[in-house]
């Protein structure tokens, strides 16, 4: 009888040893819209998609990622043309995620990062031309930037799904 | 030799076992229950034991003991930062306006979490004020190479600054640079 109780008291301290170092065998579930990666001792391990994943608590952790479009509606924007004329314009678009590694790691706030690029690359490529330009492009303004938008995103593990630079207004140069 | 009986190798295996019991509820209470802590690759740690800093942890699967251990965790990805329509005046007194987009990151991760509350939204003001400061002594003229020099010029500015706060300005882009300068008059040479 003693034998046996002491067998189960080593068996049990052992178990929370060897706990302390594995963890708990739990499960993380990731939904249909949500990607993510395991890291295991800190360092990412493998890519898991949506379902039901086992991992060893004290060594691995599921960073995931939610893979639903980011939409873009930035209304009112304004930049200074070459020539000195006020455009203000919407930006509007969307992106996917594609590349979840690549997402993750390209910013903290990677949310934000589509519409970081699009704001960015419609007022360098607005910045560069004239009212005169805009007039003749009319809704052709959003092709002239958007395939660097498309390259930009993809560099960070997105998919540009639509982008469109909608004209308002072009007010006359500031004096 | 001391040679034992099975009955008294039954009694050591036992008080062994409830001593390990003793020692495992006793470390227990001592740690306050452990808890665990993923630092994933783009993170660091900064471990303070007792109040003090104790080092960087690196990536990997931490046990932190009780409340004297702590780890604060400083994440290492860049963070997008938008400087939209800065207004002001360069050195011939036109007036100019300029955008730009750019990457901070933490360099110093003890730096960071100890000589800022928000070491984030602390940078980015100086990020502003440290490029409005390069802005308003330089010369404005339109022109990608204005733009590069600009760009380099407030890199190296907003460096300096931002090395207070452990982060650093790795990329910027200038999406935009308008100068009302009137181009120079021809000038009138003087004759004898």
């Amino acid at each position: 009888m003693i034998e046996i109780s002491a067998l189960v008291i080593w068996v049990f301290l052992l178990g929370k040893i060897s706990g302390l170092y594995l963890g708990k065998y739990t499960s993380v579930t990731l939904l249909e819209y949500q990607s993510g990666i395991v890291y295991r001792n800190g360092y990412p391990a493998r890519n898991v998609g949506a379902g039901l994943h086992r991992i060893w608590s004290g060594r691995e952790k599921i960073f995931f990622v939610d893979a639903r479009p980011i939409f873009v509606n930035l209304s009112n924007q304004v930049a200074t043309l070459s020539d000195g004329s006020i455009f203000v314009y919407d930006v509007r678009g969307s992106a996917l995620i594609s590349d979840v590694k690549k997402t993750l790691y390209s910013a903290q706030n990677y949310n934000q990062l589509p519409a970081f690029i699009m704001v960015c690359a419609a007022r360098s490529a607005l910045n560069g031309m004239t009212s005169d330009e805009i007039k003749v492009l009319r809704n052709g303004i959003t092709n002239a930037m958007n395939e660097a938008v498309r390259i930009k995103l993809r560099d960070a593990g997105f998919e540009l799904s639509t982008f469109q630079v909608a004209k308002i207004s072009i007010r006359p140069p500031m004096n | 030799m001391i040679s034992l009986t099975n009955n008294e190798l039954d009694d050591i295996a036992s008080l062994a076992a409830f001593i390990g019991i003793l020692l495992w509820l006793l470390l227990r209470l001592m740690m306050k229950y452990p808890k665990r802590i993923h630092i994933p690759d783009y993170q660091r740690g900064v471990k303070f034991v007792g109040g003090a800093y104790a080092g960087v942890t690196m990536p990997g699967s931490y046990l932190t003991f009780g409340d004297k251990e702590q780890i604060n965790l400083i994440d290492m990805r860049p963070y997008l930062v938008l400087v939209e329509r800065l207004t002001f005046f360069d050195v011939l007194h036109a007036p100019c306006v300029a955008s730009f987009g750019a990457k901070l990151r933490v360099l110093d991760p003890y730096i960071a979490a100890t000589r800022s509350k928000d070491h984030l939204n602390d940078s980015i003001g100086i990020v502003r004020n440290a490029a409005l400061s390069v802005l308003s002594r330089a010369l404005i003229v339109a022109g990608l190479d204005m733009r590069a020099r600009l760009s380099t010029d407030i890199k190296l500015a907003v460096n300096k600054e931002l090395l207070r706060v452990g982060m650093e300005l790795s990329e910027i882009e200038i999406t935009e640079l308008w100068t009302d300068a009137k181009p120079p008059a021809t000038s009138v040479g003087q004759t004898d």
